[in-house]
């Protein structure tokens, strides 16, 4: 049984080796945190996360391509953990949430299995609404808080205490809220296969995403945070902010989507309050192309492994 | 709603030191220029080890506030900003000094019809240093106020200007030699430097404040 588990766990390592950035990137980047301390609170808020709401995103990640035996589903995981691997190693952006569907399905489709036709247009639709959806976030919390900022946060001292706790608070909840929006992409299928319970899914799930942040997390960390340090240090955290809100109104939904994109279009829906266009036409392609090349890549990739094992 | 840290504190205290230091050697070139015209090359020379003794102490303010600044007060992207405003508003200091030596050392010739009027530029170039102050102040208090005073180091630098360039052109058409005009022209621009880096220093406090709002 262990061994059947260790693509999700390779998996989870990734992702939050990957992903602890768009949580805390900014934030050690600027030096406002450490990255041993950013590396301990990620690792333990993903954890939190993944526990205490990971599950919900369980049931559509099971009902993708209807897998019920344990070694196909395996066999998708690990597929989805290479591309990722792969295209990170490549430099190249991916969603974690994008392979493990993609992955699911070229596996299904080897295995003969039905489509969940109606899972996969939720998912579709969630996906391009991530963007969307995390832009228009960021727009209202950028005027709401704003707003509040300005009134104040009216000398350095209190911009510099101001800064310091509001940014670890909201690592903090972005942490938290990645735990529990992209558990399901590491053990989901395990629990819909009925070889892990939704308990210790969460568990094995929230521990990988946690090791990956401790041990590999470094590289990319400054790499993406000093993307958004470009960012005065309000918008950043509104970014993040945003980011994580938009990532937990999808673990609600059960939909597990990419955090790299809700950023994306959280840093637009600045843009759009400031009147100014915050993120390159290249950004843009970069998404749509992560979309089609990861779906498209570990459905190719799943595909062909499940073929072998058939 | 937010409480301050115990370095914090301190630098917004040397902070304030540091300004009261290069206002005193501001004050003390103001002594010197008034002793050098009245003829009193003697005491205006004493003076002038006041001038030179409070810009030590401002550069030693400005050093313990860098300490200060890596020992961990404030965030690294704030801290670099404090420490340029800092070492800018300390050049306002280096130029005080430096004029208060070019005119007891070299003992330009003044004639007695310029003679007011470059006590009168001297005010207004050391006069930019009060706003400033008073904007670098907010800083710890409120921004709101910050445009006002910068707006007011730009409208004097203006002023000074003014004055710069019609003093040096009275200088080169009035009858004195050369070699004269040119070391009065010297001491122009060393006394109009003041106000040219206070207005610097300004410009860059709102720059520093710009980048903290929303």
């Amino acid at each position: 049984m262990i061994w059947k588990t260790l693509p999700g766990l390779y998996l989870g390592w990734g992702l939050g080796a990957t992903h602890a950035a768009n949580v805390f990137g900014p934030q050690v980047a600027s030096e406002t945190i450490s990255y041993r301390r950013a590396a301990f609170l990620t690792a333990i808020f993903i954890f939190i996360g993944a526990l205490v709401e990971g599950s919900k995103c369980f049931g559509t990640i099971g009902s993708v391509a209807a897998i019920s035996v344990a070694l196909p589903a395996a066999v998708a995981t690990l597929a989805a953990a290479l591309v990722v691997h792969l295209m990170l190693v490549a430099g190249l952006p991916v969603s974690s949430s994008q392979a493990i569907v993609g992955a699911l399905i070229g596996v299904g489709i080897s295995q003969g299995n039905h489509l969940g036709a109606n899972t996969l247009v939720k998912l579709s639709v969630s996906w391009i609404l991530t963007p969307i959806g995390a832009a228009v976030v960021s727009y209202l919390l950028y005027r709401i808080i704003g707003k509040l900022w300005e009134s104040r946060v009216r000398n350095v001292l209190v911009f510099n205490r101001a800064v310091s706790v509001c940014s670890i608070a909201i690592g903090c909840y972005a942490a938290y809220s990645l735990g529990a929006n992209n558990l399901a992409n590491t053990t989901g299928i395990y629990v819909s296969v009925g070889l892990l319970s939704p308990f210790l899914a969460s568990i094995l799930g929230g521990l990988s995403m946690a090791a990956g942040v401790a041990t590999c997390s470094k590289k990319v960390m400054f790499t993406v945070g000093k993307r958004l340090t470009s960012l005065e240090p309000f918008t950043a955290m509104i970014a993040v902010l945003a980011g994580a809100i938009t990532l937990h109104l999808y673990a609600q939904l059960g939909v597990p989507v990419s955090s790299s994109q809700a950023i994306v279009g959280a840093v637009v829906g600045i843009g759009m309050v400031k009147g100014v266009r915050t993120v390159n036409r290249r950004t843009l392609v970069s998404i749509i192309g992560g979309w089609v090349f990861t779906v498209l890549g570990t459905a190719v990739l799943g595909y062909c492994l499940g073929f072998l094992i058939t | 709603m937010f409480g301050q840290g115990k370095l914090e504190k301190e630098v917004c205290k040397l902070f304030d030191e540091h300004m009261e230091y290069i206002q005193r050697c501001l004050n003390g070139l103001k002594t010197v220029f008034l002793l050098y015209v009245d003829g009193k090359f003697e005491e205006a020379k004493q003076s002038s080890f006041e001038v030179c003794n409070a810009e030590s102490e401002a550069d030693t303010k400005r050093r313990t506030i860098i300490e200060r600044l890596y020992e961990g007060a404030f965030l690294p992207g704030l801290r670099e900003d404090l420490i340029r405003f800092t070492s800018m508003a300390d050049k306002i200091a280096d130029h005080a000094e430096s004029c208060c030596d070019f005119t007891v050392a070299q003992q330009p010739a003044i004639p007695e019809q310029f003679k007011d009027r470059f006590v009168r530029l001297l005010e207004s170039s050391i006069g930019t240093f009060k706003p400033l102050i008073e904007g670098s102040r907010t800083l710890f208090t409120d921004f709101a106020h910050l445009r006002e005073k910068t707006m007011q180091v730009n409208i004097e630098e203006s002023s000074v200007d003014k004055d710069e360039w019609n003093l040096t052109r009275d200088i080169f058409q009035s009858g004195v030699a050369l070699a004269e005009k040119m070391h009065l022209r010297e001491l122009v621009w060393h006394i109009s430097e003041i106000s040219d880096v206070a207005q610097d220093a300004a410009d860059w406090l709102e720059v520093l404040v710009v980048k903290k709002r929303v």
